[in-house]
């Protein structure tokens, strides 16, 4: 029957690395979470320290648990073909809009950004979300206008449909995952069929305006308006220099550099490392979780990991190629897009050559929404993937 | 679309990716592989602390061994450790009010060390325990506030000694810098006077650390570890403490006296030293004016340096020359009865005066009358030594002053050293006025010297090289009338005026050398070395500086007139007669051109077994006996067992 061909059909070489990821991380998320009890304090203390090291553990079991969640998602995409999904590209591309209008207007501020709203007991990233939608929603956009993708003029409608959505997150602001959303669309225009000499003109003209805008921003000070506060600029080149302020926005940089280089090639051994344990690394368990990789298990530990992530990724251009239509490569393409960009901008900014985003390692740091949106992207790539081919009844 | 056209895109997606890959593996690999010891180095740097544990100083002890003059004690210090928090500045302004300081310093203090996060900084010292107890009332107002114990200078005597102790500061930057090897650090105690300065390296001791795992809040997580200080080593000094208390205070009475009840004003300034005439241990050594080395245990005022560096307090006059007087009289004698000029017994008249190319007058109008050796000494007769000196000749007179250690630094072991003196030689005469000479005259002289020696070696016989002398003489006359030694020289040098200059310590060295017949011993102030447990560490044993070649029974003769100086008729009777001990003495006026006159003196007792020299001067004193004498009564006096009672000094009756 259908089930039990598409579970024949799904790429299982796909699966089993990302669970190896996953597993991976919930090592690391102990690591990360478990506090050092001092050795040279009471016992009274030493108990308390282990009823918070069992809170600590909790990190891993609500980690655990939200993969399982995400398991089940990623099972029920699986299953609806996608063939069926562009009958409500209009209805989900109206829903995202609204949704991240909603958190303009309605959600909960954290970190001077706001972020998250309050569904029932759960809060959500919906931003993590607008990016499956965007995927989706975009992919049947350009399937509709395939082989018109070779002026100007054809792809001011495409940017636009982008752009609406990204300004909503910006606004939030959240530049990491409006900076997504770049990597998305381009890489999906790119599987599209878009000029590609258009394309790389306008990628390569935005990057250099972008960097003499910044230049010019900070050779004039305060002469040149910029459409990001102060404290945005600062954050997004602090990297090239983070000896600046070495104990304001320098200091995460400084200290996973610190942690990663100190753990040469083996590392130190898991909950052994000083950086993570005596917190000099900053949000070890989710933003700066790679550091931890780095310390405790050295250079053959991030080499695996991105070996890892190497694979899933590989995996997705292989489906992107092999998929029946247009429609399933560009699904296909928006995932890659994503991941690789999540990938290179996380790991670049623990290694001091990317700025401070924001942005999760896949399926690597803690949250609920970032694995739930991972796992549905999985599922986009495995549903394309079991579908390469006219199923034969 | 085509499948080719997609497998193609795909590829090129490929190759982006491979390279994103290779970019974070490439950056990886630099990290961790060929910057990982750099990082390792940052991350223990991070978590581990290095909290020193000052080392106590070395104590110095009085020479019995048990009588401490320097010692430590427990203070409390308050110190802030920099936690990166926000209300610093409120912190510091709170613990400023209970300290009562100012909250802008505690900031600066602050400031200095902001590298060196989570170390302590040292805020106050000496701090009173009613500051304590206020500050760990307010504790939880005040994070980061750290209270310790540590060693401070303590003087159980009160401040005696200070020049010869000296006193302990914060090291200096200039001082940092050139000790950085020896593990010096920012705040650290330095000696920077006297004993405490000389022996530095030994008194300073090891300081101990604790080495502790900190968290990324400097809080420490755990100990890994503690080498303890180990405390410095200890000094037993040859000073005898009740000797140089005396030493002290006499000066201090004296010199008020002198300003207060007699028309010598001037006399502001003295210096006494003792010496134990057997090994040159001196005995006590007192410089006026002086300081209290407590001043430096708690805060110092700006105000109160500035007034102590005014009036020269730390300068040590002991080690400074002055002009002797007349206490250079028995080198005279000595030179004399060794050359076999003087016969001891045979008499000379004194009319009041001499003659050395010009008239130089005894300092008692119409003269002494007849006089022999003895009664030269007892009386200080200007006509017997001036006389026999020009017969003596300069240059024995100038040989017999060197062997006694006059106008040479004997090496005493004390900071800042001693001041050579002069001792005057018509080569140190002709050495100084060339100096004056004006480049032309300088040349001219070099060119008449050059041709002289030429002279003087191509000469044919003695007599010839005699003229020839002669004339080069007359020539240097003629460019400079100072150029040349003459008789009246050799007159002032005799009786310690001119350019003569000697330290006090010289002049006792030399009288303790007179003593014990005939030898110099090297003055020092350290017995021995010990370490924080009292055993020995180092021992210094007397050091012999020259055997003088004179014969004892001469120096017994110059030893017997000095015994009449104090005895009646003698210069010094009045300030030395109620010692229970004969004494063996010499004063000197020595003067001044345009200003009151020095007073000095010289000392040994007992008379017949001499034990202790003493010499001393008061600047601007007046006459010796009655301006400087009072000072070494004192200072013999409670070498004899004598205490001071009620302004009068009782001795133990036998």
């Amino acid at each position: 029957m259908l089930f039990r061909r598409i579970w024949r059909r799904l790429d299982y070489v796909l699966l089993c690395t990302v669970l190896l990821v996953i597993a991976f991380s919930l090592i690391t998320i102990a690591s990360a979470t478990h506090i050092t009890t001092p050795k040279n304090v009471g016992e009274e203390s030493q108990l308390l320290f282990g009823i918070l090291n069992l809170d600590a553990m909790s990190f891993v079991i609500k980690q655990l648990i939200w993969t399982l969640m995400g398991l089940i998602i990623m099972l029920a995409v699986i299953f609806f073909s996608y063939e069926d999904w562009p009958k409500y590209a209009r209805a989900l591309y109206i829903f995202n809009v609204l949704m991240l209008m909603a958190v303009i207007f309605i959600g909960k501020t954290a970190l001077g950004a706001q972020r998250w709203i309050a569904v029932g007991p759960f809060v959500l990233q919906p931003s993590e979300f607008a990016k499956i939608i965007i995927i989706v929603t975009f992919a049947n956009f350009l399937a509709n206008r395939e082989g018109k993708l070779n002026t100007i003029k054809d792809f001011i409608p495409a940017f636009a449909f982008i752009g609406f959505p990204m300004l909503l997150i910006l606004m939030q602001p959240d530049l990491g995952t409006s900076l997504v959303f770049m990597a998305i669309m381009f890489g999906m225009m790119f599987m599209a069929g878009a000029n590609p000499k258009l394309l790389g003109g306008i990628i390569g003209g935005g990057g250099l305006v972008g960097f003499g805008w910044l230049y010019a921003y900070f050779k004039n000070p305060g002469k040149v308006w910029i459409p990001l506060h102060d404290y945005q600029v600062d954050r997004l080149t602090i990297f090239m220099d983070p000896y600046r302020d070495p104990l304001g926005d320098g200091y995460h940089i400084i200290q996973s550099q610190i942690a990663i280089g100190s753990g040469g090639l083996f590392g130190k051994g898991i909950f052994n490392g000083s950086q993570n344990q005596l917190n000099f690394l900053p949000e070890q368990h989710t933003d700066f979780i790679f550091s931890v990789v780095g310390e405790e298990f050295g250079f053959v530990g991030t080499v695996l990991v991105l070996a890892l992530f190497f694979i899933i990724v590989y995996r997705g251009i292989f489906i992107a190629s092999q998929a029946k239509d247009t429609f399933g490569t560009l699904l296909a393409a928006g995932v890659v897009s994503m991941m690789v960009f999540h990938i290179l901008v996380n790991v670049g900014m623990t290694v001091g050559i990317m700025p401070v985003t924001g942005l999760p390692l896949p399926f690597f740091s803690y949250g609920g929404s970032s694995m739930i949106t991972n796992m549905i992207a999985i599922g986009i790539l495995q549903n394309v993937y079991s579908r390469r081919k006219k199923l034969v009844f | 679309m085509e499948r080719k056209v997609v497998k193609k895109k795909a590829r090129v997606l490929a190759v982006m990716v491979v390279l994103v890959f290779a970019v974070l593996v490439g950056r990886l690999a630099y990290l961790q592989f060929f910057q990982a010891e750099k990082y390792t180095t940052l991350a223990r740097q991070n978590h581990m602390r290095l909290i020193p544990i000052p080392a106590p100083r070395g104590e110095m002890y009085a020479r019995d061994g048990k009588t401490k003059i320097v010692g430590n004690k427990p203070v409390y210090t308050v110190s802030l450790v920099y936690l990166g928090l926000k209300n610093t500045p409120q912190v510091a302004q709170r613990l400023a009010e209970i300290l009562s300081i100012d909250a802008d310093e505690i900031m600066q203090k602050l400031d200095a060390q902001k590298l060196r996060l989570y170390q302590p900084v040292k805020i106050a010292a000496n701090v009173p325990l009613e500051t304590v107890l206020e500050i760990e009332q307010h504790r939880l107002e005040l994070p980061g506030v750290v209270i310790d114990i540590e060693p401070v200078r303590d003087y159980p005597l009160g401040g005696i000694a200070a020049h010869v102790v000296g006193y302990v500061r914060q090291i200096s930057e200039q001082e940092l810098e050139e000790r950085k090897d020896k593990g010096y650090r920012p705040g650290d105690e330095i000696g920077k006077l006297g004993l405490e300065r000389k022996y530095e390296d030994y008194l300073r001791g090891t300081a101990g650390a604790r080495q502790v795992e900190v968290d990324a809040q400097g809080r420490p997580v755990r100990d890994l570890g503690i080498s303890k200080p180990v405390p410095g080593n200890g000094l037993i000094l040859t000073i005898d403490h009740k000797v140089q208390k005396a030493a002290d205070e006499a000066l201090a009475r004296q010199i008020k006296y002198l300003q207060e009840n007699t028309k010598h004003k001037d006399a502001k300034a003295g210096a006494v030293v003792a010496v134990d005439v057997h090994s040159g241990e001196i005995l006590a050594l007192a410089s006026y004016p002086t300081y209290d080395p407590r001043v430096f245990t708690k805060f110092l005022p700006e105000e109160t340096w500035r007034e102590l560096v005014e009036k020269q307090a730390f300068t040590n006059r002991a080690l400074s020359a002055y002009p002797p007087g007349s206490t250079f009289k028995m080198v005279v004698g000595i030179a004399g009865l060794e050359t076999g000029i003087i016969d001891p017994d045979k008499k000379m008249f004194d009319p009041g005066y001499f003659m050395a190319g010009t008239r130089i007058n005894d300092w008692k109008p119409g003269g002494h009358g007849y006089v022999d050796l003895r009664k030269a000494i007892q009386i200080s007769c200007n006509t017997y030594f001036g006389t026999y000196a020009l017969e003596i000749g300069i240059d024995k007179i100038a040989e017999y002053a060197g062997q006694f250690g006059l106008g040479s630094v004997l090496g005493i072991d004390l900071y800042p050293g001693e001041e050579e003196g002069i001792l005057p030689t018509p080569e140190s005469k002709y050495q100084l006025w060339k100096q004056n000479l004006s480049s032309e005259q300088r040349k001219q002289l070099e060119e008449i010297e050059a041709k002289y020696k030429e002279l003087i070696e191509n000469a044919a016989g003695e007599k010839e090289r005699q003229r020839l002398r002669r004339q080069l003489r007359r020539e240097r006359q003629r460019i400079n009338w100072n150029l040349v030694w003459y008789d009246y020289d050799t007159g002032n040098t005799s009786l310690g005026q001119g350019d003569s200059k000697y330290t006090p310590l010289q002049l006792a060295c030399y009288t303790a050398a007179i003593a014990n017949g005939g030898t110099l011993y090297k003055p020092h102030l350290v017995k021995e070395i010990i370490d924080h447990r009292h055993r020995t560490v180092k021992k210094f044993s007397p050091e012999v500086i020259r055997k003088i070649d004179v014969a004892p029974e001469n120096l017994a003769v110059i030893r017997e007139g000095m015994k009449l100086v104090a005895q009646p008729g003698g210069t010094a009777y009045y300030q030395m007669k109620d010692l229970p001990v004969a004494v063996g003495a010499k004063t000197g006026t020595a003067e001044v051109f345009g200003e009151d006159n020095h007073a000095l003196i010289v000392a040994f007792a007992p008379a017949d077994d001499p034990q202790i020299a003493v010499a001393a001067i008061i600047q601007h004193g007046g006459h010796g006996g009655t301006g400087a004498g009072p000072v070494v009564h004192d200072v013999l006096a409670a070498y004899f067992g004598g205490e001071l009672v009620d302004g009068k000094w009782v001795f133990p009756s036998e």
